[in-house]
């Protein structure tokens, strides 16, 4: 149980990482890209919310691993 | 003019979409660290008997300071402000129906007996279907409700010709049209082909307000978030499912069983997981609303309880001085909720679009439709 | 303490058919009304008044396009009527100083005239008062000398003795 936890929050701290990384590589593309061509805004900035919300999808997933380990339900 | 309003409506949602996607990375982390820290400190009693009815639940409160769990489960009460309100039973056991007003009066027929906390059958046997209506159930029909007279408040002005010859009168009405039009413009006709998202509109429209509806009423201090159930989540994600395989077009399926331009071999490999793909695609979706809803509702019952846990530990004054901070932060979380709320309906209904919108594509004729391609391969590759 | 949790967390990720029945039966019924009763009005108030500013506007611009002819149009009326009212007054300017000029001459012409008649009838005047004079002389000597010579001379002799003398001394 106690392990569990353990895996929990360490899994919780990598997945806070990887979408961390994820998302602000995404958005440091879109303002580059919105600064280069503002006309563009539009289409960059529904590419960046979709683009973002894969990857919160894959964070939230492994959350839910976490949450399942910190219950113990997988074990 | 009305462009004008959907143009207005763009940078709102834009502004916050940065901040609140690079928080929500911070708030799983935090939500979860907080969700563990918060349960090994309440520690409930290892023999303590815990149902997921009232009765129990009651005699537990008096050990510890919050039920984290109990707030975000399925319920057979609904809290008000006015107290508990108990709602039917409905159970369908092998081809029987059994109706009660509530749990308490299921038990007390005799033919319902409480096992660790699931209702069994007085002979042993298992519930086939639970039909019962719950906290969650009420809060999903309160939010089509709501959804619901909204819509036919605004077609019985557009009716009358307010709006239909002359610009909406009133907030409410301006914001729904706003709203409308960000959804057909921006989200349905960005992703969809303009001749067939006429189509699709009135569906991603209804979910849209549906599904925001349900998410602002989990802000509500006693209410019940119905999207942070897998349940909810997962019915809505089934009906994208289907309408996206029902309107799928030659090129799709073939996309999906027979990949252009691939050696046999290859076909081999792809088939499955383009198979694969076609169900991790609404389950990603599912997902995501659920895990966003929960996370947040989680997230500010952890913070609160954390004055409770500080009175536990150091006593009434450390608990009610630190309050200010934790009703701070609590504050500052529920505005931020009121936008993941609207961004997780948009990004909902817009993810929903994507979808059938990849799968009305006919043939290949522009490099447009490559990116769509490219989109929806990123989701069979993160699921 | 692990029974508890797993009865909240098999609560949180399970999937309830009952429950999702409910939801698909209220889903249904819950999209049905909104195709029939609330989206319909919506959808076609919206798209007709986008048709009708689209129209106005539209409308609008060919308003303007026209008014631009117009004024246009209108200006080259005035500057059309303004050379010819130039043209106009030229002409009447031109035809008032021919016409006057005509008249001078004509003034001119009919005062010569007038003096050359008044000179000539003075020369008939004149020659008829010679001739009556000459007349009267003439009488008057041949009177005068029939007195004087009586009955001797010829008067036809006379009278054409006289006559030459006469001419003589009107030659002279």
């Amino acid at each position: 149980m106690e392990l569990g936890l353990l895996a929990a929050g360490i899994g919780a701290g990598i997945i806070a990482i990887g979408a961390g990384i994820g998302i602000g590589m995404i958005g440091k593309g879109a303002v580059e890209s919105i600064a280069r061509q503002p006309e563009a805004s539009g289409d960059i900035r529904g590419a960046m919310i979709l683009t973002a919300a894969f990857i919160e999808g894959v964070a939230l997933i492994g959350a839910i691993i976490c949450i399942l380990l910190a219950l113990g339900v997988g074990g | 003019m009305a462009k004008h309003y959907a143009a207005l409506a763009n940078p709102l949602v834009f502004q916050h979409v940065s901040v609140s996607q690079s928080l929500s990375s911070l708030r799983i982390a935090l939500a979860s660290i907080l969700f563990i820290v918060g349960w090994s400190l309440i520690g409930v009693p290892a023999n303590a008997t815990t149902t997921a009815y009232d009765e129990a639940a009651e005699t537990e409160e008096s050990s510890s300071p919050i039920d984290v769990m109990g707030k975000i489960a399925d319920h057979d009460y609904i809290e008000s402000p006015f107290g508990k309100v108990y709602l039917p039973r409905i159970f369908w056991v092998e081809g029987q129906l059994y109706t009660y007003a509530n749990t308490k009066k299921a038990l007390e027929s005799g033919e319902f007996i409480d096992k660790e906390g699931t209702l069994y059958r007085a002979d042993n046997t298992p519930v086939t279907i639970d039909m019962s209506i719950t906290s969650h159930l009420v809060y999903v029909w309160l939010g089509f409700i709501l959804a619901l007279l909204i819509s036919l408040w605004a077609a019985s002005r557009y009716r009358r010709g307010i709006g239909r010859t002359s610009a909406p009168k009133g907030a409410l009405h301006n914001i729904y049209e706003i709203l409308y039009l960000f959804i057909r413009d921006d989200v349905i006709q960005g992703y969809i082909p303009k001749e067939k998202a006429p189509r699709y509109t009135p569906l991603l429209f209804s979910m849209f307000m549906a599904i925001a509806f349900m998410n602002l009423f989990g802000l509500l201090p006693w209410a019940a978030t119905a999207t942070a159930d897998l349940t909810v989540t997962a019915t809505l994600a089934f009906v994208t499912f289907v309408v996206t395989q029902a309107s799928g077009t030659k090129t799709y399926w073939g996309h999906v069983f027979n990949f252009p331009g691939v050696p046999l071999l290859v076909k081999f490999i792809l088939t499955p997981v383009e198979i694969l793909g076609l169900f991790t695609k609404p389950l990603a979706l599912c997902f995501r609303l659920f895990a966003n809803m929960l996370s947040g509702k989680i997230m500010i019952i952890s913070i609160l309880g954390l004055i409770f846990i500080f009175t536990d530990l150091f006593g009434a004054t450390v608990g009610v001085g630190s309050s200010v901070i934790w009703v701070a932060l609590t504050s500052v979380l529920y505005i931020l909720k009121v936008f993941v709320a609207l961004l997780q309906a948009y990004i909902f209904t817009l993810l929903s679009a994507v979808f059938i919108g990849g799968a009305l594509e006919e043939h290949h004729h522009e490099e447009h439709d490559h990116d769509h391609e490219d989109l929806t391969k990123m989701d069979t590759v993160q699921a | 303490m692990m029974m508890s949790l797993f009865l909240a967390g098999s609560s949180l990720l399970s999937f309830n058919t009952g429950f999702a029945i409910w939801i698909l039966i209220s889903l249904i019924v819950f999209l049905g009304i909104m195709y029939k009763f609330a989206l319909p009005p919506i959808i076609k108030g919206i798209e007709e008044r986008e048709t009708s500013i689209q129209s106005s506007l539209d409308a609008a611009e060919k308003a303007l396009r026209d008014a631009e002819k117009i004024a246009k149009d209108n200006e080259d009326v005035v500057r059309e009527a303004e050379r010819a009212a130039q043209k106009i007054r030229k002409e009447a300017t031109k035809e008032v100083e021919e016409f006057r000029a005509e008249r001078l001459e004509k003034a001119k012409e009919d005062a010569e005239k007038l003096i050359e008649d008044a000179k000539k009838s003075i020369d008939q005047e004149k020659q008829k008062a010679l001739n009556e004079l000459r007349k009267e002389v003439a009488d008057l000597t041949i009177e005068a000398t029939t007195r004087l010579l009586q009955k001797n001379v010829d008067s036809e002799t006379n009278r054409k003795l006289i006559d030459e003398t006469i001419n003589d001394l009107s030659k002279n």
